[in-house]
């Protein structure tokens, strides 16, 4: 093709007259010299630049990728390497000498033919078929339970927390109805108002974290104790203190009770009072006892309260059960903590009152689906929250001088001196 | 006594393991082990008392079952990445040896692995993987939409476009969808398959780039198995509704010249398919008739008004279904095309564009027959007379109106009625919009009509009680114990709250409509 072009632009050439002018003095030169080519070249990189970035600099695996699943198919139509090695001279050989050996022989290619056909062709055979064979199979099984029991693997046994439903958060949460792209007057105030509350709620934050970190103002740091003082809190009496002073002497008033014997005033008792004193435990007890025993006897009166209290009592550990219940539907619902993140939420997708476009050619789209989908994993917990990790190196670079970097200044140094 | 118990060895301690503890139990890399997981479908738990998991330190980790981790050491995929680990030292090693026939030996052999068992385990009924489908396909629909790059394969963006060309073939012959709706993220869509709402989301086009934020290996992972779901339910859903697997257009036109400028001819088909706009061929029937309420002599009023409701209910569905069958469209290039024809050709519709726009147009705009023509500006050029020119919002709307909405609130350059979402679920009390409230009068226009007299007399009735609860209010009130007194304060002020809400947003709307209509004097 270039060729071709070439050619026609050289007749092209040779039909115009050339023009005979002199080029002689610079300006001449830029008067007569054409340079339409070189500008439309430009033209054409800038327009590529504006247009995601210039093909001729791209790498061929940007531009192209190279169709193998079409090779593959060929190569099935045709005669496969390994078909070819499977189905060659050796079954042939063998088939003469026993016939069922090859039988055997032929159902094994088959086999693996079918398997790497199956690689292939997934998705082209109804997965959920139910077998129409099932009760030969069952028979076969039984046939051969022994057998099968000691050759077959066994499928490994499916645990019960499998496919624990992790989330009840829809998988798709359709948007707000005042994010349509034109909404009425209600629906798009409501939604406006929700993001607004994120806003508000996350500046809160942020000015609770400023106010916890700011520095204290002259008044409060002149109030403030002084190193000396907060480092000596409580090492000596301190007695400029009155009350600390009165505190210091109740302690030693204290002390000096505790030096006497414990119950040193108190005599000891007689055998009498000893007695007395055992007797009119013993009593107590008793009365006690039969108190109780009165209690019980009358509870029988008391059936109707104590049904009564029973139902309350009832009624109280329903309400809690399900306030429980609904708690844990509600939690249900929502990202648990996975990891070392916290999930957070996105922003809400909205446009502005004046953003509003009534048609659909000016709408401006808004978010991004890529990051709802990921949010949306992360939501259902399917996924954990995790910061990205961005590539970074391993070990540090070391770092050393040449020997001619080192040398330079010297050898600078010796150049100027030979000049001079 | 009994033995002494130590500490970590029952209850919650042995319920969970770490994550990097099952790294290190299955002998695989951080990234193998994330990408089983989520082909397997493991997810991590929050345990409910960390400290007791974890040592006494309650620091955050991720943690799983240890029980899904023993079986998933018994996952065959597990011992392919193995193989694949291996596979790769062996070719590496036969490329720095400059061993060319090695390597191509090597490659030729090269571990593969299928999800299909994984399919079938996590989904071991249709049903189950329908009621799932709503993330495969938002997935498969996004990843359509991209262009290759780096980081994402030609190959599976194209898997993903044939995936969603396929099912929008499904949903057009079996006529399953029901909701459409264009919001500033995307175009929302539902469908009844089989009885189970699936929805899923589209983004509007030449909008999608991809976030510093977003792990692509992840997501890449993600539509691996989407990819092989989405699949096999393409499979079974093109089964159901007879028609061929793979797809094939029905009349296979010879190519003309014109087509070729379009795509290679290698394409050609797959492009034919993606514009949708003829049917697909079917596979012969074995027998079938579509299934027909049967009438059955009832006996009590109670369910001869079921099975009228029911019948409404089917009614008003056939309308639907059939909605755009006497239309005629034709859309102009500057409206979003692919949306269009898939929502005009599901409701039975006839629709082309330009030729020059896009392969598989079917007639041309100068056409005498077409009915509605879709625009998007104002009107330039000739104007035929015989065909409406209307904007785009009016299919959608018309589809969730269930009817043919008047085409005079949609004709360009007019100030469209807003679009709606079908989605909401309004609950007693709520405002409701007035757009909103004549969309729902609309949707139940005709059983109204029908069962009006009966609801004139329960309207009688209830007044009365309303009545007459109002004089015995206070009475009851007084009566009532302290609690349920209270209770009931509670509820009448979070009505009087709602309620005053509702009011001020109707207040609101009311000074918005009065503005307007100034406006519109003024201008005049």
């Amino acid at each position: 093709m270039e060729s071709g072009k070439g050619v026609e632009n050289a007749q092209d050439n040779v039909k115009k007259k050339r023009k005979r002018v002199s080029k002689k003095s610079k300006r001449s030169w830029r008067k007569h010299v054409d340079i339409t080519e070189i500008e439309e070249h430009l033209d054409e990189v800038r327009r590529q630049e504006r247009t995601g970035g210039v093909i001729s600099l791209k790498r061929s695996e940007e531009l192209f990728y190279v169709d193998k699943d079409n090779d593959e198919i060929e190569n099935e139509a045709g005669e496969s390497k390994v078909s070819k090695v499977l189905t060659g001279k050796k079954r042939k050989l063998k088939k003469d000498d026993n016939s069922d050996e090859s039988s055997d022989d032929e159902a094994r290619t088959a086999a693996i033919k079918n398997r790497k056909n199956r690689t292939q062709k997934t998705g082209v055979y109804d997965l959920w078929a139910s077998t129409s064979n099932d009760n030969s199979k069952e028979d076969e099984a039984v046939e051969n339970e022994h057998y099968l029991k000691m050759t077959k693997k066994k499928a490994v046994k499916q645990p019960k927390t499998a496919y624990k439903v992790r989330s009840t958060a829809p998988a798709l949460a359709v948007c707000h109805p005042g994010a349509s792209y034109n909404p009425t007057f209600e629906d798009h105030q409501t939604l406006l108002h929700a993001a607004c509350e994120v806003e508000i709620m996350k500046e809160k934050e942020i000015e609770k974290i400023k106010r916890q970190l700011a520095l204290p103002s002259e008044e409060e740091l002149a109030k403030l104790p002084s190193w000396e003082e907060e480092m000596s809190q409580g090492l000596f009496g301190e007695e400029s203190d009155g009350e600390g002073g009165e505190d210091s002497d109740d302690g030693d008033d204290d002390e000096s009770g505790t030096m006497l014997p414990a119950g040193g005033s108190k005599e000891r008792k007689t055998a009498k009072e000893k007695r007395k004193a055992n007797e009119r435990k013993k009593e107590e007890q008793s009365s006690k006892l039969q108190r109780k025993e009165k209690v019980k006897e009358n509870e029988v009166f008391r059936v109707k309260s104590l049904k009564k209290l029973m139902k309350k009592d009832a009624e109280k550990t329903k309400e809690r059960q399900e306030k429980k219940q609904k708690k844990l539907v509600e939690a249900s619902s929502k990202p648990q903590r996975l990891g070392r993140q916290k999930f957070e939420e996105m922003n809400i997708e909205i446009q502005l009152t004046d953003e509003v476009s009534g048609s659909l050619r000016n709408m401006k789209p808004e978010g991004n689906l890529f990051e709802d989908r990921f949010k949306n994993l992360q939501r259902r917990n399917i996924i954990e929250p995790r910061r990205p990790v961005m590539p970074h190196r391993k070990y540090k670079l070391k770092e050393y001088e040449k020997r001619s970097y080192k040398n330079f200044n010297l050898q600078e140094k010796l150049k100027k001196k030979k000049k001079s | 006594m009994g033995k002494l118990r130590k500490k970590g060895e029952s209850g919650a301690a042995t319920l969970y393991i770490a994550r990097n503890q099952a790294l290190n139990k299955l002998q695989l890399s951080l990234p193998d082990f994330r990408r089983l997981c989520i082909l397997k479908g493991i997810y991590p738990v929050e345990p409910k008392n960390k400290k007791k998991v974890n040592k006494g330190s309650s620091a955050n980790r991720t943690y799983y079952y240890i029980k899904d981790i023993q079986w998933l050491a018994h996952e065959p995929v597990l011992n392919k990445f193995r193989e694949f680990k291996s596979f790769l030292k062996k070719l590496k090693k036969a490329i720095g040896k400059e061993e060319p026939r090695t390597a191509e030996k090597l490659e030729e052999n090269k571990p593969v692995y299928t999800l299909d068992h994984i399919v079938k385990e996590r989904y071991p009924t249709f049903i189950d993987a329908i009621r799932d489908l709503d993330d495969a396909l938002s997935m498969v629909v996004l990843f359509s939409s991209l262009p290759q790059t780096d980081k994402i394969e030609g190959k599976v963006v194209k898997n993903c476009k044939r995936l969603y060309v396929e099912f929008q073939h499904y949903i057009i012959a079996s006529k399953s969808l029901r909701k459409v709706f264009f919001s500033i993220k995307g175009i929302y869509y539902q469908a009844e398959i089989s009885g189970h709402p699936v929805t899923w989301i589209t983004p509007h086009s030449f909008c999608q780039d991809m976030p510093a934020d977003v792990d692509f290996r992840i997501m890449l992972t993600f539509i691996e198995f989407y990819t092989t779901l989405t699949g096999f339910v393409n499979f079974k859903l093109f089964n159901t509704v007879n028609l061929h697997y793979p797809p094939k257009l029905t009349t296979t036109e010879t190519t003309s010249d014109n087509d070729n400028s379009y795509c290679q001819e290698s394409e050609l088909e797959s492009e034919g398919l993606a514009a949708l706009s003829r049917s697909l061929l079917t596979v012969p029937k074995e027998s079938g008739d579509d299934p027909v309420i049967d009438e059955f002599p009832l006996e009590t009023e109670t369910e001869d008004e079921q099975a009228q409701k029911a019948k409404n209910e089917q009614e008003s569905l056939d309308r639907l279904l059939n909605l755009f069958s006497e239309c005629k469209i034709f859309l102009s290039r500057e409206v979003p095309r692919e949306s269009l024809v898939f929502i005009i050709r599901s409701f039975g519709g006839e629709v082309s564009w330009p030729s020059s726009l896009a392969l598989g147009s079917s007639f041309e705009e100068t056409d005498e027959t077409i009915t509605h023509q879709i625009v998007d500006r104002p009107l330039q050029g000739h104007r035929f007379l015989s065909r409406y020119y209307i904007q785009p919002q009016w299919m959608a709307d018309s589809v969730n109106y269930r009817r043919l909405l008047p085409v005079e609130d949609y004709f360009p350059g007019v100030d469209l009625p807003p679009h709606l979402s079908p989605f909401v679920k309004e609950e007693e009390g709520d405002y409701i919009p007035p757009e909103r409230q004549a969309m729902l009068e609309e949707m139940e226009e005709e059983p109204i009509e029908e069962d009006e007299k009966e609801e004139a007399d329960d309207a009688e009735t209830k007044t009365e009680t309303a009545t007459m609860t109002k004089e015995e209010r206070n009475l009851a009130k007084m009566v009532m114990p302290k609690k349920n007194k209270r209770l009931l304060d509670k509820i009448e002020y979070s009505k009087r709250k709602k309620a005053s809400q509702v009011k001020k947003l109707q207040e609101k709307r009311k000074a918005i409509d009065e503005q307007k209509t100034a406006k519109k004097i003024k201008t005049k």
